[in-house]
């Protein structure tokens, strides 16, 4: 599993992209832990298709620093068929996301 | 602009609620869970027949012929469909206003719900489905199918998508579609990091008997027409189908799918397995599993998400291998792929000269029965006969004059019978025919033969089919046996059953234990009281057979006492006990064979009469019908 770490200013975005598997039925999920309110996540943009039916593509997401940041916050991406909960995930990725405290901020 | 999409399965919900949606998302999942977002679909070039490039087609020069399903030659006679019917538009209001393959007429036509997890091989699973289900509708038989055979024959990697037509061209192109036993379904092994799974594939080594056990295919045919494509799954069966998934899809639970999402997810290929005029959609058989949908099935409306922009594809004329047929039949009598709708009887019985003299009948109107020709010099009794996977050959098993075995195989690549050799005890009952299988032990499978013994006994043998070609002893078992043949099965938990007639008249099940030294054991012991006088015949049938995985009813048939034939069954599925269900005929000496084909889940029975004739009879929904005299033994 690969874990990234990422250093953002507060209002500053991030976007990553991973494999979707969605014409199986896979879908991306996440869950933040630690200064969960620092960061943001939301789909990206749809980027190029074209591909065969069955085939992989690829998806961006884009994780916000909110301000006015000072804290670390850990996103756990994983991929799975939501009606499968007992099942492994496919895929997972973690991103560690320190968010820089902003100028003028409390403390 | 940005693209709009529904960051929750809540938001999912409201937003179905505010714009109108008639479905509703999956009961499982909670508001708080974060719905699907991938991106890419079917774009023109991925090697898909767009819809328009095919228009209306000339169903009536590809269907206008009766079908082995009766309840098909119905249907497209109300089409106007059949020749003799007026040319010009189909007959309007002829078309149900609903079709569901799921149960049509009473009777189950689709296998389970399978998933492909976690290989984008959508498409070889709707190319399989459709192969599956027509061999079904064709032939009556269950005929579950491998889609890793395609995948893996294409040399496809688990992660690389296709689309229906490339696994129908292989499959056309490459001796059929094999069963998951000659080549399985497989994904990549546990512990593969997520990053080689998708360009993980599998050595593809088939069993090296795979030309006896694919369910082979023709043409298949591309329907880009709305109104034919219900017409043609109307009047001959399920369509492969693919449409654009958006983020919204994966929700699906019931209702009718429309798009309320703008966010595309991919491209997806499933089986259409009917449709619903009154509620304006496809109904859908998935392969991601039971936990989508419905149990697996969902509702797409008409023209939703490109479903309509691209051809469907339909299959006609299947062949399915004598594999699959293995349990339908039994004796000196079974159903073969040849002729044009692949469904002849092949029959042997002896004739002048302690020869054997092979019969066959057109599996079309008027079903007139035919001489092939003889072969052997030594046959006591009638043959017992059937096909098998090396390379679909027929094979011939007789009791000699001295009292012992002889094997003929008719080879299909060269056209000729040849002698397979002498084997068994001297002391087979002359003139009692032998019990003859193909089991799955092994690839290609062995031979398992029992015959009755002068002594009354039983006496197993078996090959392995494999070199030295030896015939093995499985040595003997029973007592008071007055009459044995053709009534072996071996059944789906892998061991033998048989059905002997003792010397009180009546009749008894034995099963070999094979977990517990592959002890044969005696098992029930039924009859009417009027004693059996010669051999029974038994099969598995199709009757109760629910799915692809459960067990049919035993169907035996026995000639007895005053000529007549005692037809009996018992239920595998429900462990129901056996049952006489009828007492038909005249002037019968012996039942000689026995199958279930492909008209209509009918019963086939072969007797020879007392004037030494044999003689169809046939059973259908209205009872047990006197055939044709076939010729004389």
């Amino acid at each position: 599993m690969e874990v990234r770490r990422v250093v953002l200013g507060p209002g500053e975005r991030y976007e990553l992209r991973l494999t979707g598997r969605g014409a199986r039925g896979y879908v991306w999920t996440w869950q933040v832990t630690g200064d969960a309110d620092v960061v943001s996540v939301a789909p990206g943009p749809v980027l190029a298709g074209g591909a065969a039916p069955g085939a992989a593509v690829e998806l961006s997401y884009v994780v916000g620093a909110r301000p006015p940041g000072g804290g670390r916050a850990r996103i756990r991406f994983a991929q799975v068929r939501p009606p499968y909960p007992d099942e492994a995930p496919y895929d997972e990725f973690v991103l560690d996301v320190e968010v820089t405290p902003g100028s003028g901020g409390a403390g | 602009m940005p693209q709009e999409s529904v960051q929750s399965v809540g938001e999912l919900r409201a937003q179905l609620i505010a714009r109108g949606a008639r479905w509703s998302v999956l009961e499982h999942l909670a508001d708080e869970e974060p719905v699907p977002r991938p991106s890419l679909g079917l774009e023109p070039g991925a090697n898909l027949t767009p819809a328009e490039d095919v228009g209306r087609i000339d169903l009536r020069r590809i269907i206008g012929h009766a079908s082995g399903n009766p309840h098909l030659t119905r249907r497209r006679a109300a089409h106007g469909l059949l020749a003799g019917a007026a040319e010009g538009a189909p007959v309007r209001g002829a078309r149900p206003a609903a079709v569901d393959w799921r149960n049509r007429w009473g009777w189950p036509w689709i296998t389970k719900v399978k998933d492909q997890n976690p290989c984008g091989s959508c498409w070889a699973f709707g190319a399989a489905g459709l192969v599956e289900s027509m061999a079904r509708i064709e032939h009556d038989v269950w005929a579950e199918r491998s889609e890793g055979d395609v995948h893996d024959g294409l040399r496809f990697s688990c992660g690389q998508g296709s689309n229906p037509e490339t696994a129908l061209d292989w499959i056309k192109a490459n001796g059929g579609l094999a069963d998951p036993d000659c080549w399985p379904y497989s994904t990549p092994p546990a512990g593969l990091p997520a990053a080689r799974r998708d360009a993980w594939r599998a050595e593809y080594t088939p069993s090296w008997d795979r030309s006896g056990r694919t369910v082979r295919i023709t043409d298949y045919v591309r329907l880009g027409d709305v109104e034919q494509q219900k017409v043609w799954l109307d009047t001959v069966g399920p369509l492969t189908a693919c449409f654009d998934v958006y983020d919204d899809f994966f929700g699906l639970g019931s209702g009718v799918y429309h798009r309320t999402s703008d966010r595309l997810a991919g491209g997806h290929c499933v089986l259409v397995v009917g449709y619903d005029d009154a509620a304006g959609c496809w109904l859908f058989k998935n392969s991601w599993g039971t936990g989508y949908h419905v149990g697996g099935y969902g509702r797409i409306a008409y023209g939703e998400v490109n479903i309509d922009h691209w051809a469907k594809c339909g299959l006609r004329g299947t062949n399915p291998d004598p594999w699959t047929k293995r349990r339908l039949h039994t004796g000196n009598v079974y159903e073969s792929g040849n002729g044009r709708a692949h469904r002849n009887f092949e029959l042997l019985a002896t004739t002048t000269g302690a020869r054997l003299q092979h019969w066959w009948r057109e599996g079309d109107a008027p079903f007139a029965w035919a001489r092939a020709g003889t072969f052997a010099s030594d046959a006591s009794g009638q043959p017992a006969f059937t096909g098998t996977t090396y390379n679909r050959n027929m094979e011939s098993l007789h009791v000699t004059t001295g009292g012992r075995l002889r094997h003929w195989y008719y080879e299909q690549s060269a056209g000729v019978w040849r002698d397979g050799g002498l084997f068994g005890p001297g002391d087979a009952a002359v003139g009692s025919t032998p019990a003859f299988i193909q089991s799955d032990y092994g690839k290609p499978g062995n031979f398992e033969v029992v015959v009755r013994t002068a002594d009354g006994r039983l006496n197993h043998w078996w090959r392995i089919n494999g070199a030295p070609w030896t015939w093995n002893d499985g040595g003997r078992f029973a007592s008071g046996i007055a009459h044995y043949g053709p009534a072996l099965v071996q059944t789906r938990a892998r061991h033998l059953d048989l059905v002997a007639a003792r010397t009180d008249g009546r009749m008894q099940l034995w099963w070999r234990d094979d977990p517990n030294g592959f002890t044969w054991r005696a098992g029930e012991v039924f009859g009417s009281g009027t004693p059996a006088t010669s051999a029974p015949c038994l099969i598995e049938g199709q009757y109760g057979a629910a799915d692809e995985d459960t067990a049919g009813n035993y169907e035996l048939c026995v000639a007895v006492a005053g000529g007549q034939v005692e037809h009996w069954w018992r239920g595998n599925a429900g462990g129901s006990p056996w049952r006489r269900s009828a007492v038909f005929g005249h002037d019968v000496a012996s039942v000689t064979g026995m199958l279930q084909g492909s008209f209509g889940f009918n019963l086939e029975v072969v007797v020879l009469r007392t004037d030494r004739r044999l003689q169809h009879w046939w059973r259908d929904g209205a009872g047990w019908h006197e055939g044709p005299v076939i010729g004389p033994v």
